[in-house]
């Protein structure tokens, strides 16, 4: 291995470090808890919970993450605007996606056979809808974990139509299963790195 | 340190004693894969005590290869530690001549 792979593996692994705070699979659990809520009830308000990561993951970073890790920028800002850049239009590119697929259902234009197959695996459809995400994310921050969630996600909505489990609670056990794996993560997290003293 | 009469030895007599240290050498490995850092960052990933990491931190300072800027974010003070470019040129300079002392020495 040369010194430039070494050197590029230790950024990986530090890299992959800062990420090992459960932080991100918390809130990922959280939103998806919130949303087989808001299917079980219709309650728009759980739709807002499944929001809130979003909102939550900054913060709680630099009151949890950065105190006990250390603060570190791995890039220059010039790549973090082409990252998010790029996170920008694969974003767009999957709503728009997904919109256009909508307006294709709901204007009636799509072939009955193909319209009656989205009808019958609409929950699969919605598997792939959280799977996708999960793929990018995996390749993009380069957490393996994210596959495995992606996988976990296909399984158990897989199960749930093949059992003919109700749709919100196979969602909600989804949610459950990443929520379990991020707190793991966290306690070993907070273990591993306790906040330094008062002195420092 | 004079020339060696031995001249496949100059390139063992060529390296930077600064860098060459452990310790300094792990920071400076770090520190040039990110672009900044803080102190507790540094200490984590090396394994070094506050007062360890405070004396190299301040050798590699004063030769030069690292910039130590302190700053408030949400009036909490954070030290940040980066690699400046003479810092980024030593590396690759005591890279090029540890990979040679090992050839040398391998033939």
């Amino acid at each position: 291995m040369s010194q430039d792979k070494e050197f590029k593996e230790l950024a990986r692994k530090a890299y992959i470090s800062y990420h090992q705070d459960g932080l991100i699979d918390i809130l990922i659990g959280v939103g998806i808890i919130g949303f087989a809520f808001m299917m079980l009830t219709g309650n728009v308000v759980f739709n807002m919970l499944a929001w809130m990561p979003v909102l939550l993951y900054v913060p709680i970073k630099k009151r949890i993450t950065i105190p006990r890790f250390g603060y570190v920028q791995f890039t220059s800002k010039e790549k973090r605007h082409v990252q998010l850049l790029i996170g920008l239009i694969v974003g767009i590119l999957f709503l728009a996606f997904f919109l256009g697929l909508y307006f294709f259902i709901a204007s009636g234009s799509m072939p009955p056979a193909l319209f009656g197959l989205v009808q019958r695996y609409d929950l699969l459809l919605l598997g792939f809808l959280l799977a996708i995400p999960m793929i990018l994310g995996g390749a993009l921050t380069g957490l393996s974990r994210f596959y495995a969630y992606a996988v976990l996600t296909l399984v158990i909505i897989g199960t749930g139509i093949f059992l003919g489990i109700d749709a919100p609670y196979y969602v909600l056990l989804l949610g459950l299963a990443i929520l379990m794996v991020g707190i793991n993560l966290m306690i070993r997290f907070l273990r591993k790195y306790p906040l330094p003293d008062e002195e420092s | 340190m004079e020339s060696p009469e031995n001249n496949q030895l100059q390139p063992i007599a060529d390296i930077d004693r600064t860098i060459h240290a452990p310790a300094r050498l792990m920071i400076l490995a770090f520190l040039s894969v990110v672009e900044s850092a803080d102190f507790t960052f540094l200490m984590n990933q090396t394994g070094l005590t506050r007062g360890n990491l405070s004396s190299h931190l301040q050798k590699l300072e004063g030769a030069g290869y690292i910039s130590i800027e302190k700053e408030f974010v949400d009036r909490i003070p954070r030290t940040l530690i980066r690699l400046t470019v003479e810092g980024r040129e030593a590396i690759k300079s005591y890279r090029d001549n540890m990979r040679q002392v090992v050839e040398e020495l391998l033939n």
